[in-house]
């Protein structure tokens, strides 16, 4: 389906939750190339490139950001916070990505301009289908300025 | 005092200059009538005198002077006249009621001009009575009174009376000067007494004014204003209660406001609280079904390392939220439930703490070293002994890779009393999160177990103990140090 891999960075300090999304992307064969940051001061360094990711090589750019919310240092808002008064990085999708559903959570997100806002479903099925939206509507059918002329089909 | 309200000092003023006044002003009235009165016996008197000496006189020159020498005769009553300034007038009557001679005409002539006319019935009997007698002047202006003296001969002869005319007019003058004078000082009595009415009642509201403003400034939330009334009397105790009240609404002011303060604190805490505890129950619950779920495709595709793996993120996960669960109900005790007071000896705890986590402290190969004159604190032991636990477990976790971790209990000389502290030789802090470590569920490294629960424990256990707790570090990989009040024993 899809040739070249796309990129996506996950925030997310969790160890078991990276590797079920990791597992779900990769079950369902998705070119997706997964970057993991595990706490928010990580994911600045990464999409600013700085500090061990500096060399463009380590750090590319994301089609995709996955976040979230409550993580250490850097807290999942503060980050999204960041991306989206950074002139280079607020046109990358950033979709909230959490276990929490509080209200207060979902409206800072929204103030601040996440693109999108996901709760962490309970069963790997779900997961999968959910991740497979993500894919689909983010990845596939969403045009992102660079894209070039035509649906972006590969 | 504002308008609409009639002020209590104008009213008290008032009375008390509408009784002097009222006071001043009947007293001047009799002192007036009085003087009235004196002075128009006095003159009858003295008139009456006069004419019972001068009539004998002024007949006799009458009988002698008046044909011939009427000068002599005119001399003699001018003389006598002038004796008595109030007699206006004298007239010589005989007793059939003929007027002889009348000093109002005393310049007519060389020889007496008897008026014409006769006497009315009044005179003409106090005319023929032997008797002197007073008449009021009938037809005259008012004020004058008629004095009739009879003139008895040496021989007992009745043959002419003479009629005294008194005027009042000098009286009046007199009595004019005298009543404006009396007026002049009433009325003067009178400003005064207003003047020192009011000053009195100024003297007596002012602190009134003072009570009136203060009550504003209370009814107006300023509860630290004070009254100064020093009368002496009932208004300064009332000052006095005044203060008392400000006082006491001051400091029920200051308590609600620690209150307020205290819930404020206690709800933003309970919010978090409560979507952290959303957040964070829920990741080992995620993570259990997926791997779950993940297990079963695992197990039909015959893959056995990554069963494995799977079954123990899943244990992982259930030992995660048992802990979880066990460290939320420790915290919710603390403050809830606490033991009853007592004298601890910091030293055997910190040394009853290591005991504790003996296995694991040797474990890591971390050496503790706990100072031995450490001071005593007064509080609930189980919670204190929790609180140090918490932070030498801590301070293990984090030993990184030291070849000889030490973790050191002891004391230090603060600005307001002894520190406590336990410091140690391991990762240390970025001072960016000083402050954010000792929020519950905040981890700084997600690599390292633990649950972000510990330190949350200790700083509620320090706070409800009265104490504060701090971090201290020079940065990543200098060791930190974790300092702590306690109210000490002496």
């Amino acid at each position: 389906m899809h040739e070249e891999p796309l990129e996506v960075l996950l925030v997310e300090d969790n160890p078991d939750h990276a590797e079920l999304i990791r597992r779900a992307f990769s079950d369902r064969g998705s070119p997706v190339t997964l970057s993991v940051a595990r706490h928010g001061e990580e994911a600045l360094d990464f999409l600013f490139r700085r500090g061990e990711y500096r060399d463009p090589a380590r750090s590319p750019r994301p089609r995709l950001i996955l976040l979230d919310l409550r993580l250490p240092r850097v807290d999942g808002l503060d980050v999204l916070a960041r991306i989206k008064s950074s002139a280079e990085l607020r046109g990358i999708p950033a979709v909230v990505l959490t276990t929490s559903d509080a209200e207060p959570d979902v409206a800072r997100a929204c103030e601040l301009h996440a693109n999108s806002y996901l709760v962490k479903p309970g069963d790997f099925g779900r997961f999968e289908s959910l991740l497979g939206t993500v894919e689909s509507y983010w990845l596939a059918l969403n045009r992102q300025p660079g894209d070039g002329a035509g649906p972006v089909t590969h | 005092m504002s308008s609409g309200v009639r002020s209590l000092r104008t009213r008290l003023a008032a009375l008390l200059a509408v009784i002097v006044a009222l006071g001043l002003l009947v007293n001047a009235a009799w002192l007036l009538l009085s003087a009235r009165q004196r002075l128009r016996e006095r003159l009858e008197t003295s008139a009456t005198l006069f004419a019972s000496l001068a009539t004998g006189p002024i007949c006799a020159a009458y009988d002698a002077y008046a044909d011939s020498g009427y000068f002599k005769f005119r001399q003699v009553v001018r003389d006598l006249l002038a004796q008595a300034p109030d007699v206006a007038r004298v007239e010589i009557v005989d007793v059939e009621g003929r007027v002889l001679f009348d000093s109002a005409r005393l310049d007519d002539g060389e020889r007496p001009v008897p008026p014409e006319g006769r006497l009315d019935p009044a005179h003409l009997e106090a005319v023929r009575r032997l008797e002197p007698t007073t008449l009021r002047a009938p037809d005259a202006e008012a004020g004058v009174r008629e004095i009739v003296n009879p003139w008895v001969e040496d021989w007992g002869r009745h043959r002419l009376s003479v009629v005294y005319h008194v005027s009042y007019a000098k009286l009046s003058a007199e009595y004019q000067r005298y009543a404006r004078a009396t007026l002049a000082l009433t009325a003067l009595s009178i400003l005064v007494a207003a003047v020192a009415g009011l000053a009195l009642a100024r003297r007596l509201t002012r602190p009134l004014a003072g009570l009136t403003e203060g009550a504003r400034e209370i009814a107006q939330g300023r509860f630290g204003h004070r009254l100064d009334v020093r009368t002496g009397d009932e208004l300064q105790t009332l000052g006095e209660a005044f203060n008392e009240m400000a006082e006491r609404l001051e400091a029920t002011r200051g308590e609600r406001e620690r209150l307020i303060a205290e819930l404020e604190r206690r709800n933003a805490e309970l919010e978090r609280f409560t979507y952290t505890v959303s957040h964070d129950l829920r990741t080992p619950l995620v993570t259990v079904r997926g791997f779950v779920d993940l297990l079963e495709k695992d197990i039909a595709a015959r893959q056995p390392e990554l069963v494995t793996s799977d079954l123990a993120r899943i244990r992982a996960a259930t030992a995660t939220m048992e802990t979880l669960l066990r460290e939320l109900l420790e915290l919710s005790r603390v403050g809830r439930v606490m033991n009853p007071p007592e004298t601890v000896s910091l030293a055997a705890l910190a040394l009853e703490a290591t005991t504790l986590l003996h296995g694991r402290l040797s474990e890591a190969g971390v050496r503790v070293v706990i100072q031995e004159d450490l001071p005593t604190a007064r509080g609930d032991r189980t919670r204190l002994l929790e609180a140090l636990q918490n932070l030498i477990e801590n301070a293990a976790k984090f030993r990184g890779e030291r070849a000889e971790p030490v973790i050191e209990v002891g004391s230090r000389p603060g600005p307001d009393g002894l520190v406590l502290f336990v410091r140690d030789n391991g990762i240390g802090i970025d001072p960016r999160y000083h402050d954010r470590i000792f929020t519950l569920f905040e981890r700084l490294d997600s690599r390292v177990e633990g649950t972000g629960v510990g330190l949350a424990l200790v700083r509620r256990i320090v706070e409800v103990h009265g104490g504060r707790v701090w971090a201290e570090s020079e940065g990543v990989g200098k060791g930190s140090t974790f300092c702590f009040t306690l109210p000490l024993e002496p």
